[in-house]
């Protein structure tokens, strides 16, 4: 990592499950999700947290150009794109961001789309990087 | 259930840092590299009015001496600081003054929010004082988790600025999102709490909402989330 990588992640390099390593590992992974036509918010958050966390590679099918200049201007260290990179194989070597339905212990409120949005997405990205980065 | 909310006015708590910097924009994701050196109150206030709100950014350290001044006209308060004093500050005026409040922390993996409301136990209620604890700059923390916590703090926010009261004397915590789920702990007022004797309406007076004292009474038990 660069001097500029290590002062931007040094909350995750803190991390005893991440460390140098972990963020090295971010730094080199791919990450891929779908945005559904019904409520994207929480996939394009997701999106925005893997970008600026580090994560090599975000795709995002379905993205507009629009979406995809936001999610580049969070990540400096990330390529963002709407298909995946292939191995020499042609093999997809990204790996599925897997959103969770809206959790029934939710203290629901009119007018909280946004706020689950960023539960949801949050979530999603937390769970992705600290698998990602332990393998 | 549903009140109206008064007024919309963002107050940034700005404990230790007034602008955004290069290595915070992995958790604070409404900032981009671009905002780099603006004080962090007047983007917040400009992106909340580009989505159709009305806000005014403060930029100042949030103290209890200046609190009439900035809060006043306020129904709730959220703190999002990352340091014990201002959270105390916070929660002890906002129980003097009879309003609302959602204290919310995130560190490393995990994070708990804290619902406050007139009658109800409140912040120093359940932990007393100030103490040592970590910062995220210290102790590290995954920068999605912080839109967890906050997704979740706004969401119980905006549930006590429409009246709602079900989750007002509880703490949420999560230890680690990675594996566990929220559990939802309602607490009891502490007698002697010098707090809740300056508020308006103490939860120990008797025309205080019932005590609730119970944990996951909301989830069932906990257990992994959905």
């Amino acid at each position: 990592m660069r001097d500029e990588q290590v002062r931007r992640y040094a909350r995750h390099i803190l991390l005893p499950d991440i460390g140098g390593l972990g963020q090295t590992a971010l730094l080199v992974s791919s990450a891929r999700l779908e945005l559904r036509e019904r409520d994207p918010d929480a996939e394009l958050i997701a999106a925005t947290y893997l970008a600026a966390g580090g994560v090599g590679t975000v795709i995002v099918r379905g993205a507009g150009d629009d979406q995809l200049a936001d999610l580049a201007a969070h990540g400096p260290d990330s390529r963002i794109a709407t298909q995946p990179p292939l191995s020499p194989d042609g093999r997809d070597v990204s790996r599925e961001v897997t959103l969770q339905p809206r959790p029934a212990w939710w203290p629901s409120a009119e007018g909280d789309a946004t706020a689950l949005a960023f539960w949801r997405g949050g979530l999603a990205a937390t769970r992705w990087m600290a698998e990602v980065a332990n393998r | 259930m549903h009140g109206s909310v008064r007024r919309r006015r963002i107050i940034e708590l700005v404990p230790r840092c007034a602008a955004t910097t290069p290595h915070g924009d992995h958790r604070q994701t409404q900032f981009t590299p671009q905002d780099v050196g603006q004080p962090k109150a007047a983007r917040l206030a400009d992106l909340v009015a580009a989505r159709g709100g009305t806000a005014r950014g403060v930029v100042a350290r949030w103290r209890p001496e200046d609190a009439d001044e900035h809060t006043l006209d306020a129904d709730l308060l959220v703190d999002a600081s990352d340091d014990p004093e201002t959270k105390f500050a916070v929660a002890d005026w906002a129980v003097a003054n009879g309003r609302a409040y959602v204290i919310a922390a995130a560190l490393r993996y995990g994070g708990n929010v804290m619902a406050g409301a007139p009658g109800f136990a409140c912040y120093r209620c359940l932990f007393e004082e100030p103490g040592e604890a970590p910062t995220c700059a210290d102790a590290g923390v995954l920068g999605p988790v912080v839109g967890a916590i906050g997704g979740l703090a706004a969401a119980i926010a905006i549930g006590l600025a429409r009246g709602d009261r079900r989750l007002a004397g509880t703490l949420v915590a999560i230890d680690d999102l990675r594996t566990d789920a929220p559990r939802f702990v309602h607490f009891a007022p502490r007698p002697g709490c010098p707090a809740c004797a300056r508020a308006p309406l103490s939860p120990l007076s008797p025309l205080a909402a019932p005590v609730r004292v119970a944990e996951d009474s909301l989830t069932g038990g906990g257990g992994r989330d959905a």
